[in-house]
C-alpha cells in the first residue's frame, strides 16, 4: 500500500531530476550552488524512499486494513473537507481576479459575505457584521492610518 | 528610551500588545502569521515604528494564547499547549478568572526577565561577531538552518528538507554575481526572486486559512462569561514567585537557542515547576503553580528568541524567523550595526518590549471579559479575513498584483507541506539564509583557493568555524538525543487533545 510519505519522497525525487535538468544550461558559477541544494533534495528524498519502504514492508497487512479507515472509501475529491478546500482556492482566484477589474474594497465588499456564506455560517447579522466590520477596519487603519496601497479597478 | 516612549510608539506598542492578544487567542491563528501579516504595513513606516508594532504582536500573541487554553482546552497558540493541562482544569473548577490573571501576571514576568536579559547580554554578543568572516558567516547560516531544521515538526528528515526548498527558492532569480536568470521560467516577475514577505504570508496565513476552510465554519467555542475574580492574592503570589521567575529564565534560555520555540520551553517550564513544587501531586488538577510554569516559561522565550536574532542574524523560533524579515525591509542588518549606528532604533524596539508588556498586564487584567469573546468566533469568519488581509499585505510591498497571485501559489505550497507534515519554518529560514549562505561559500572558495587549500581545511583552522561545525554536527544528531523528552511530550499532546502545529 502507498503511504503519504511514499508518495512524498517519489515525487521529491522526480522534483530534483526536472530541476537538475532544468539548471543543465546554466554557467558553472550559477549552477553550482542550487545543483548542490537539488542533490541533498534528492538524497533526501532517497532516504525518505527507503525509510517508508521499510516501514511499509515492516507494517502487519491486517494493520493497513484496519489502519486505513473510512478516509480511504469515500474518494478524496468527495470529502466534505476537500470540496470546501478547493472551494476556498477557486473563490480567491476570482477574487483576486474581480481585484484587478473591480478594485480592492468593492471586491471585498462581495467576496467576503459569500465566502462566510460558503463555509457554513448562517447567520446574517454575523455575515453583515463581519464583512462591513472587516472593511471599515482596513479602510481606517491601512488607508487612512497607515496609507498603504490598494489595488485599483473601475468602481472602489 | 525616548524613541519608545515618543507619543505614536507608545500608541502602537498599545493597539500592537492588544492585536497581538486578539491573534494570539484565536485557535488557528498564530504569531508567525499575524506577524508575517503586518510586516508590508511596516515597510512605510518609521524603522522604529515598526518594530515596535512588531514587537508587541509578538509579545501579545503568545500571551494570548493562554485565553483559549484555559477557557476551552484549545491553545490558542502552540506556545499555550502545556497551559492546558492546569487552566482548563481551574475553568472546570470555577476558577477561569484566577487562572486568566495567573497567565497574564506570570506572562509578564517571564518577559520581563527576558527583555532584561537581551538588554545586557545583546550587545556584547553583537561586538562578538565583528569576528566573523565569510567562513564564519557561511559556517552560521548553515547552523541556523540545520538547528531549525531538527527541532521544528516531528522529522528531522522533513525540517531538513524543508530548509533544503528554502535555499533553493532562495537561488531563483538573478545570480548576485554573474547576472545569470535562475529558475525564473521566462517570467519577469520572477528576476528579482520571490520575495521572502510574500513567501511567508502565502505559507503562514494562506496556508492556515486552507486549514480553517477543513473545519466546520459555523460552530464557536462556548465561552463562560461568569469568568469570576481575576486577581491573583497575595497568598497565590508568594505561592507562585519563584515558579514565576525560574521559568522565565528558562524560557529565556530557551528561546535563545535557535529552533527552541515557545512550545518546547512551556513544556520545559512546566515539567521544572512540577518538579521543583512543594505540591507536584496537584500538577494537573487545576493548580495555579501549572499555570504560571507554563506562562512565564512561553514568554520568556519573546526576549530570549531576539537575543540570536539581533546579534547574530539567526531567529530562535519561527516568529523571529519572520521578525527578520522585518528588519531586513528596513534596511536593519542584524549585528554590531545594529547597537551602534542604529542603536536608537535597536534600544527603542528593546524599550518598547517592556511597554508591550505592561499593556498587556493592563489589558490582560481588566479586558479579560471582553477578550474572552474573541476565542468564539468561527472559522468560517476568520478564513476569508485572513485571506483578505493577506491580499493586502502582499499588495503593499511592490504595488503589484503578481505578488498577490506569488502569495496564493505559496501559499498552496505551504498547505500541501503541512499535510505532509513539512515544517514550514525551516523553508522560510532557508529563502532569507540561502543568499548569506550562497554569497560567503563564494567567497570562502576565492579565499580558500587564493590560499591553496580547501573550504573545509579552512574552516578547521578557524576556531569560530571550528565551534560552528561542531554545533552543526550537534544539532544534527540532537533529534536522537532529544528523542525521549520528545515523546514524552507527545504523550502529554495526546492527554491535552491537542497537535503540534507550526507556531
Amino acid at each position: 500500500m502507498l503511504t503519504k510519505d511514499l508518495y512524498l519522497a517519489l515525487g521529491i525525487i522526480l522534483f530534483s531530476i526536472v530541476s537538475y535538468i532544468g539548471s543543465l544550461p546554466y554557467p558553472h558559477q550559477s549552477a553550482y550552488f542550487p545543483r548542490f541544494i537539488i542533490f541533498l533534495i534528492g538524497f533526501i528524498g532517497c532516504v525518505l524512499l527507503i525509510k517508508e519502504i521499510q516501514k511499509i514492508k515492516k507494517t502487519d497487512s491486517t494493520k493497513i486494513k484496519a489502519g486505513a479507515g473510512s478516509g480511504d472509501d469515500i474518494p478524496i475529491f468527495k470529502q466534505p473537507a476537500f470540496i470546501k478546500v478547493a472551494t476556498m482556492i477557486v473563490a480567491s482566484a476570482l477574487y483576486l481576479l474581480a481585484i484587478d477589474l473591480f478594485g480592492f474594497f468593492s471586491s471585498a465588499l462581495v467576496y467576503l459575505p459569500i465566502m462566510i456564506w460558503v463555509l457554513g455560517v448562517r447567520k446574517i447579522r454575523t455575515i453583515i457584521t463581519a464583512t462591513l466590520g472587516v472593511v471599515f477596519f482596513i479602510f481606517l487603519i491601512f488607508s487612512i492610518f497607515l496609507k498603504v496601497p490598494f489595488p485599483e479597478g473601475i468602481l472602489f | 528610551m525616548h524613541v519608545a516612549f515618543q507619543w505614536q510608539n507608545l500608541l502602537i506598542a498599545f493597539f500592537g500588545a492588544a492585536g497581538g492578544i486578539v491573534i494570539g487567542g484565536l485557535p488557528g491563528l498564530s504569531a508567525t502569521m499575524g506577524v508575517a501579516l503586518l510586516i508590508p504595513v511596516t515597510f512605510g513606516m518609521h524603522p522604529a515604528s515598526g518594530l515596535i508594532l512588531l514587537g508587541s504582536v509578538y509579545c501579545g500573541a503568545i500571551y494570548g494564547g493562554s485565553i483559549a487554553a484555559i477557557l476551552v482546552r484549545t491553545p490558542g497558540t502552540p506556545a499555550a499547549a502545556a497551559t492546558v493541562f492546569d487552566g482548563y482544569e481551574m475553568t472546570k473548577k470555577g476558577q477561569a478568572g484566577v487562572a486568566l490573571g495567573a497567565a497574564v501576571l506570570s506572562s509578564f514576568v517571564g518577559g520581563f526577565i527576558s527583555t532584561t536579559i537581551l538588554i545586557f547580554v545583546a550587545k556584547p554578543l553583537a561586538m562578538f561577531s565583528l569576528r566573523f568572516g565569510s567562513s564564519e558567516f557561511m559556517w552560521l547560516g548553515i547552523f541556523g538552518l540545520t538547528i531549525i531544521s531538527s527541532l521544528a515538526g516531528k522529522s528531522m528528515l522533513k525540517g531538513l528538507l524543508s530548509g533544503a526548498f528554502g535555499l533553493l527558492i532562495s537561488t531563483m532569480g538573478m545570480h548576485p554575481l554573474t547576472g545569470f536568470m535562475r529558475f525564473t521560467f521566462g517570467r519577469m516577475e520572477l528576476y528579482d526572486g520571490i520575495p521572502v514577505i510574500i513567501a511567508m504570508i502565502g505559507m503562514f496565513s494562506i496556508s492556515q486559512v486552507m486549514f480553517l476552510c477543513e473545519k466546520e465554519g459555523s460552530v464557536s467555542a462556548e465561552i463562560t462569561d461568569d469568568i469570576g475574580r481575576v486577581f491573583p492574592t497575595w497568598k497565590e503570589l508568594n505561592l507562585v514567585k519563584w515558579c514565576m521567575v525560574r521559568s522565565g529564565f528558562i524560557g529565556t534560555v530557551i528561546g535563545a537557542i535557535p529552533g527552541a520555540g515557545a512550545d518546547i520551553a512551556s513544556f520545559v517550564g512546566y515539567n521544572e515547576g512540577k518538579r521543583w513544587s512543594k505540591h507536584p501531586e496537584k500538577f494537573g488538577t487545576g493548580y495555579i503553580e501549572g499555570v504560571v510554569a507554563s506562562e512565564a516559561a512561553n514568554n520568556g522565550v519573546t526576549g530570549g528568541s531576539l537575543i540570536p536574532l539581533l546579534t547574530l542574524g539567526i531567529p530562535g523560533n519561527a516568529v523571529t524567523a519572520v521578525l527578520l524579515g522585518g528588519l531586513l525591509i528596513q534596511g536593519l542588518v542584524p549585528g554590531p550595526e545594529l547597537f551602534t549606528k542604529h542603536g536608537d532604533i535597536t534600544y527603542g524596539f528593546i524599550m518598547s518590549l517592556y511597554l508591550a508588556k505592561t499593556f498587556y498586564l493592563v489589558l490582560g487584567f481588566f479586558g479579560a471579559r471582553y477578550f474572552v469573546r474573541v476565542v468564539s468566533t468561527p472559522s468560517g469568519v476568520l478564513a476569508p479575513v485572513i485571506c483578505t488581509l493577506a491580499v493586502v499585505g502582499s499588495f503593499s510591498i511592490n504595488n503589484s498584483m503578481s505578488d498577490i497571485w506569488l502569495m496564493l501559489l505559496m501559499g498552496f505550497l505551504g498547505y500541501g507541506m503541512r499535510k505532509f507534515e513539512i515544517p514550514l519554518a525551516p523553508i522560510c529560514l532557508g529563502i532569507i539564509l540561502g543568499p548569506m549562505v550562497e554569497s560567503n561559500l563564494a567567497r570562502t572558495i576565492t579565499v580558500a583557493a587564493a590560499k591553496d587549500t580547501s573550504v573545509l581545511m579552512m574552516s578547521l583552522t578557524r576556531p569560530i568555524c571550528l565551534i560552528l561545525i561542531g554545533m552543526v554536527v550537534l544539532s544534527l544528531m540532537a533529534p536522537y538525543l532529544s528523542e525521549r523528552s520528545a515523546k514524552k511530550r507527545a504523550a502529554m499532546l495526546d492527554t491535552a487533545g491537542v497537535t503540534d502545529e507550526v507556531e
